[in-house]
């Protein structure tokens, strides 16, 4: 059907402003379908339609980009038989906090840091305070590399009072003179010390703890202090 | 603000680590470590080294914290 176009009331300049009732010619799209995986163009250069769904929803060959103007990826996932398939949008993933009433804690699998680093001291030396988000108890290894022959130096676990500041003992290990890695384990319902657990204490651990290695002496001992969380 | 003394430094989770021993007023030998992730340390070596004991200064700034003092409030209220 011929149309016919009066350039003077259709076309418009650039910037120009919109006026309602405004007469105009309709870009029109092809419905193709579901997938706009043809070019219906025959090369680069030539004038090619727009293609839609058979819901109307035009195809777009988009790129997202972050506030920062980089590039979003949008990955794929491969399914379980190994094909490929295409998600067409943002992914996301959620994670669980817990509010400790003042701030949120991200809730934390079962995890691992150090609490004395490895190095000769020669003095009674406590860890910074360590702070457990959710855990119930912990692995605490002690390990001993260098010893001067003579004296002693002594595992602790303290809980932190809250109010006063001042620390509380949960578990004291045997003291120590010799090269060895031992083993503490704090933890609800935890039976007897056995196999490589040295000493037991059936305690839940508080959020703020620490550890302190007590010298008998000023003589140089070599040792670290790990931790193992366990929820 | 306190004297700290590097004890070490290493690696853990992706996180380049300093411990520090600082003599605290009551006499305590307490290690601090400060942790800054592999990717954010970067620059010159000082730069790096200023990362890492500003990272160990935070963990003692947040064990020193304590909480502000609540108003002065005495004598018989009704609850």
């Amino acid at each position: 059907m011929a149309i016919e176009i009066n350039p003077k009331t259709s076309l418009f300049a650039e910037d120009a402003a919109h006026v309602s009732g405004d007469p105009g010619i309709m870009p029109l799209a092809v419905q193709d379908a579901d997938t706009a995986s043809a070019a219906l163009a025959g090369a680069a250069g030539d004038y090619a339609p727009l293609q839609a769904d058979s819901n109307g929803r035009l195809f777009v060959n988009g790129v997202l980009y972050s506030d920062t103007g980089t590039a979003v990826q949008v990955q794929n996932f491969v399914q379980a038989a190994g094909s490929t398939i295409s998600v067409p949008g943002l992914v996301t993933r959620s994670s669980m906090n817990l509010y400790n009433t003042s701030t949120i804690d991200p809730y934390l699998n079962n995890t691992t840091a150090t609490a004395l680093a490895s190095a000769a001291r020669t003095a009674t030396t406590s860890s910074s305070d360590l702070t457990n988000f959710n855990a119930v108890g912990v692995y605490i290894f002690f390990s001993i590399t260098a010893v001067p022959g003579v004296h002693t130096v002594t595992l602790t676990v303290t809980a932190k009072d809250p109010i006063a500041g001042t620390y509380e003992t949960l578990l004291t290990g045997s003291a120590e003179s010799t090269t060895a890695t031992k083993c503490y384990l704090l933890y609800p319902g935890a039976g007897a010390a056995a196999n490589g657990v040295d000493v037991v204490n059936a305690f839940p651990i508080p959020r703020t703890w620490r550890v302190t290695v007590t010298h008998s002496a000023g003589s140089s001992f070599t040792y670290s202090v790990g931790i193992a969380y366990i929820l | 603000m306190a004297t700290a003394t590097v004890i070490t430094t290493f690696v853990e989770h992706d996180c380049a680590c300093m411990a520090v021993v600082v003599v605290e007023p009551n006499g305590e030998h307490v290690e601090y470590i400060g942790r800054v992730p592999l990717e954010e340390l970067t620059g010159t070596a000082a730069e790096k080294k200023a990362k890492l004991v500003a990272a160990a200064k935070a963990v003692r700034d947040a064990q020193q914290v304590r909480p502000p003092s609540a108003p002065t409030i005495t004598g018989s209220v009704t609850v």
